[in-house]
Formats: C-alpha cells, structure tokens, sequence
C-alpha cells in the first residue's frame, strides 16, 4: 500500500499548490493558514476517516470558491481531481489495512486494480472536464434548474435502482 | 445496498457545487463537479448487483489440549458476479485468542475465484463455536457496499488437561460386575489376596491347599480362596455450584477440579471400569456409563463444557439425581465441599454408595492466592481448622476423603491417598 500512500500525499500536496495559488491571486490570505492546517492533518492523520472527511470538505470548498471567483474555473477543477484521488487513496489504504506479508499478492492485485480503475476515472473526469471547458452553451435560469433538478433525480433514482427490492419498502 | 459514511460526503458536495453553481450563476462549481459525477458514475456501474459467495471452515484440529495453538482457515468462494473490493471478517468466539495472523482481509475476487484466510487462535479449556463470517462487498471506490452473513460452522474443543495417575485408584465398592478387573470384589476365587478357607474340591490345583490348614484336621482338606479382582460401576460427580469454588480474574478452583475429573476418569476406564459422569451445579450434565477410550472422549468432551455457575434450583446438594447411579455404585465427588454437603453425603452412604470425596483445598487455594498479611494469617489457621473439622466430620462417616492442595500435582495427592488409605486413615491430604 505504499504506492497509493504516496500517490495520495502527491495528489494533496498538488490540490494544496494549486489552492494556494488560486487564494493567493483572490488575495484571500486566510484561508492559507486554514489549507495548510488541514493538509498538515491529512498527512499525519490520514488513517482516521474524520480527517480524511475534513480535509475532502476543505478542498473542494475552497474550490469550489475559487471556481465562483477566479477568471479562470480550470485552477479549481484540477484542484478537485486532486483533492478527490488523494481522498480516495487515503480511504483506500484505511480500508485495506495493514496486509500480512504472506498476503502481499492479494495486496498489490488489490492496490493495482484499483489505482487503475482510480487513473480511468480521473483521465476520463479531466476528458470530459477539458471538453466542458471548451463548450460554450447560454442557458436560461429555467433552463438549468432543470437540467440541474433531472441530475440529481436521475443520480437518486439510479441509486433506487440498485437497493434491493426489501429495502425499498422502507 | 448499504450507502457509507463517504457516499453521503460525496453526495453533500455534489449538491453544495449544483447549488453554488445554480445560486452565483457561475460554470466553474459546475465544471468541479464533473469530476465527482465520473467517479459516481464508476462507483455505481462496479457496485455488486448480487453477492453470491460461499464459506468453508477448516480446523488443523477439533480437540485440542490447552494452550496449543490452531490454525483456522475460512475459504470463501465467489459463485456470482466479480466482485471489486471484498472484506471478510471473521469473528472468533469469545474466549479464543488470537496467536498468528488476523482474521479480516480486503481482497478482489473475480468470478469463481476462491480466498483463502488463515490465522491461528489458542485458548482456555471449553468448547468454543464458530457461527459465521462477515463479508462487506463493495465497489472499487468503497461508496456502496452489501453486506452478507455467510455460514461457515466448526467446532473447536479445547479439552482438559489430564494428569494421569502412576497408581490405580483406590476404592472398594459393595458391588462389581462379572469381569476380571482391578478392584477386590469381596468374593472368594481366583486372585491374589487370600481371602478364606473352603474344603478340598476335586480339580482345585495343589499350589492352592493349605496344608499347614489340612494337618491340623483329619476330616479332609482345605483349599485357599483368593479375593475376586473385578471391573465396577463408577459414578463421577464434578460439582460445579460457582458459590463454593475461589476464583480470581486469572484462575479458578474449578478448573482444578475439572482436571482432577479428567485424571480420575483416564484412570478408572485404564483399569477396565464402567464409568459415567455427572456434572451438577451449573446445569445437570451426564454421561451414560461406558468403557474405553470413546468414553474417556466422551468425558472429556463434557469436562470440556463444563461452567461453574449459580442456579438456585441447585444450590444444595440434595437435588443430586442418585437415580442415575445404580445401587451400591462407586462414587467419586469432586468438590470443595461445604459443610451444608455433609448430611447429603451422609444419606448417600445410607443408600448404600460407596464414597469417595476428591476435594481440592478451597483454604490453601484462596491463602496462595491472597497478599501475606499478619492479620490474614489467623483467619487462615480459623479456616484450616474448621475445613480439618469437616474432613473429620467424612471420616467418620466412612466416606473416604482426598484434601487436594492444588499447589502440588493432583497425582502426588493421590498417590498420598493410597498410602493412608493402607494404613487405616480415613481421610488424606498433602499439607501445604
């Protein structure tokens, strides 16, 4: 597991750059002390699901902030992609615990599975982002609330979908 | 499908970018989501629709003596859908100890693949019952999982540990069964003690004529009797009322008890006997009479359950079932004894039982046990006296009488015991 570990230090160290940066140019200063606060948690705590939750919460808040602010949301959205494989790493590692050394095969056919399912993911969320980026579409507010209100039916459905029939009832 | 605690993180900041990008009118909060819409979307496509996945159970071994280590192996087989990321976790019984390895596991598992978990766990005299496992299948990312109970049952039996005897038991019971055996049956014949006199009978050997006898008569002569040896019932009672053994966190007085059942029984069924046991207290546990190694198992099997405990409905000894032993049986209580017991053992021997009372020491347990205190010291010799008062008290009554200071092995006390025994005394013990 030490490659996730590592990968998932990476991936933080380049969400809290790339953060930095951005609150650095929106001249929010306070919010350094808190970014590093939280990174510094991560990395030293990153076995506790508590931190790993804070810290995912930070980012992605503070992305999400630069991305209404900042000229440019391209900062942000990488930002996420960042701060999201470093979470996943760190949940990754917790749940996979410590392996016997007489299981380290199972272990590192675990770990490569998921670090490549993790680099689909993340290729195909920058993809689909880039092309997003250069898509220019103006749609009325009625317009996005819409699309915005058939997301999140069509995600809560999709997980209805998969609860088995038992649980539905409740 | 059970969401966990990262679904719901997701989720919420999935929402706050929908609703950051609705509310300031800005793409950017809804270009950040993107990302987490694809790794939504790769979570849900690898969540297991149905988990089918099948547990065995292997023990290196069934019974095992305590203190030895075993090796537990669960294989669990997937029968269904490949499934992403799959935790077993064994749950040992409680009592065991873990020794080697771990019982849980994250693996992948693909279609008819098998997973094999093996550790090792040790623990005290019992019987200690595997149910099942748990296993959480999920998909890659961990946000969705199933849970199942898969069964795999086995049984680890950690059996008492038995000293055996270097001497045969000494008892004397008013009846024996027809086979030859080690116990004097109080019946003229064949053996090795003498026994008596009786006339000459042709085919009688001429080694066994006592002629010192026959010249002292003119009528005829005499021939020697030796005593029968026979084989006996046996009847074992391991009181387990928990109110009359000292315990502490770490040891118990019953568990020597227990062992000196275990000895006491490898000894009579070596000597031929039929032997049953009876555990009473706790709860009423029994097992027929029997010879032989499978009863020797069978016994040690109960031993092995056996639990000290309170039950009201048995606080006395007077509840003891003698319809179970029958008449003029051998019997062996192993208990610490009271002084409330006394007349129960009395109407025992008025039955007709022969008796004999294995009683490890509660006195000399519970002073080795507590911290050395000048005041402690004559409550010690109080309680020493009183328990030399009871041992007396069976004496008299002719109920044989072995004081167990369990700090010396159960072996030595009964050795200790034959030889007070031949020398007329009615009870033994070894002093501390």
């Amino acid at each position: 597991m030490t490659a996730s570990r590592v990968l998932s230090l990476a991936n933080l160290l380049l969400a809290a750059a790339l953060l930095g940066d951005q609150l650095a140019g929106l001249g929010a200063w306070a919010g350094l002390p808190i970014l590093a606060f939280l990174c510094l948690s991560f990395a030293w705590g990153s076995s506790r699901e508590i931190v790993q939750l804070f810290t995912l919460l930070g980012l992605i808040g503070a992305a999400g902030y630069c991305a209404i602010l900042a000229s440019s949301p391209l900062p942000a959205f990488l930002t996420v992609i960042a701060a999201l494989t470093a979470w996943d790493l760190a949940g990754f590692v917790r749940r996979a615990g410590t392996p016997d050394p007489q299981r380290a095969r199972l272990a590192a056919r675990l770990e490569h599975r998921h670090l490549l399912k993790l680099l689909l993911v993340d290729l195909a969320g920058l993809a689909l982002g880039l092309a997003a980026f250069g898509l220019r579409l103006r749609l009325g507010f009625f317009w996005v609330v819409l699309v915005a209100l058939a997301g999140v039916l069509g995600l809560a459905l999709l997980v209805q979908s998969y609860r088995p029939r038992e649980d539905r009832s409740r | 499908m059970k969401p966990t605690g990262r679904t719901t993180l997701l989720a919420f900041l999935t929402l706050a970018l929908i609703l950051a990008g609705l509310g300031f009118l800005r793409g950017g909060p809804i270009l950040a989501l993107l990302p987490l819409l694809v790794y939504w979307g790769a979570a849900l496509l690898a969540v297991p629709r149905k988990v089918r996945l099948k547990a065995v159970r292997e023990l290196e071994q069934r019974q095992v003596k305590p203190g030895t280590s075993v090796r537990v192996r669960l294989i669990v087989k997937n029968e269904g859908a490949p499934v992403e990321e799959l935790r077993v976790q064994d749950t040992l019984p409680e009592g065991l100890v873990l020794t080697e390895g771990t019982p849980g596991l994250t693996a992948t598992l693909g279609r008819g693949e098998t997973l094999e978990l093996e550790y090792r766990v040790e623990g005290k005299r019992g019987s200690y019952l595997f149910k099942s496992t748990q296993v959480q299948a999920s998909d890659a990312f961990g946000l969705l999982r199933r849970e199942a109970t898969l069964d795999a049952p086995a049984e680890l039996v950690v059996l008492p540990d038995l000293v055996r005897l270097r001497r045969a038991v000494w008892v004397r019971p008013l009846k024996t069964h027809g086979f030859a055996g080690p116990i004097p049956a109080r019946l003229g014949g064949s053996g090795i003690d003498f026994f008596g006199l009786r006339d000459y009978q042709m085919g009688d050997p001429r080694r066994w004529i006592n002629w010192r006898v026959s010249a002292r008569y003119d009528q005829g002569l005499f021939t020697n009797q030796f005593e029968q040896e026979r084989i006996a019932n046996i009847g074992l009672i391991l009181d387990s009322r928990e109110q009359i053994y000292i315990s502490n966190e770490q040891v118990s007085l019953f568990e020597y008890a227990v062992q000196a059942a275990a000895s006491l029984a490898d000894a009579f069924l070596s000597a031929g006997n039929r032997v049953s046991l009876f555990v009473y207290g706790y709860t009423l546990q029994r097992t027929f009479p029997g010879y032989g190694k499978v009863q020797l198992e069978r016994i040690r099997h109960i031993l092995a359950q056996a639990r000290a405990g309170h039950n009201f409905a048995l606080e006395q000894l007077d509840q003891l079932p003698t319809r179970f032993f029958p008449a003029q049986t051998q019997l062996v209580l192993i208990s610490p004894l009271r002084e409330e017991d006394t007349p129960v053992l009395l109407r025992l021997r008025a039955r007709g039982y022969q008796l004999l009372v294995v009683s490890p020491d509660p006195v000399e347990f519970e002073h080795s046990l507590a911290a050395s205190q000048p005041n402690l010291e004559l409550g010690y010799r109080y309680a020493r006296a009183e328990r030399r008062l009871l041992l007396n008290e069976l004496g008299r009554m002719g109920i044989q009488t072995v004081n167990w200071n369990v700090a010396r092995p159960f072996d030595q006390a009964m050795e200790h015991f034959s030889h007070r025994v031949f020398s007329g005394a009615y009870w033994a013990g070894i002093e501390g």
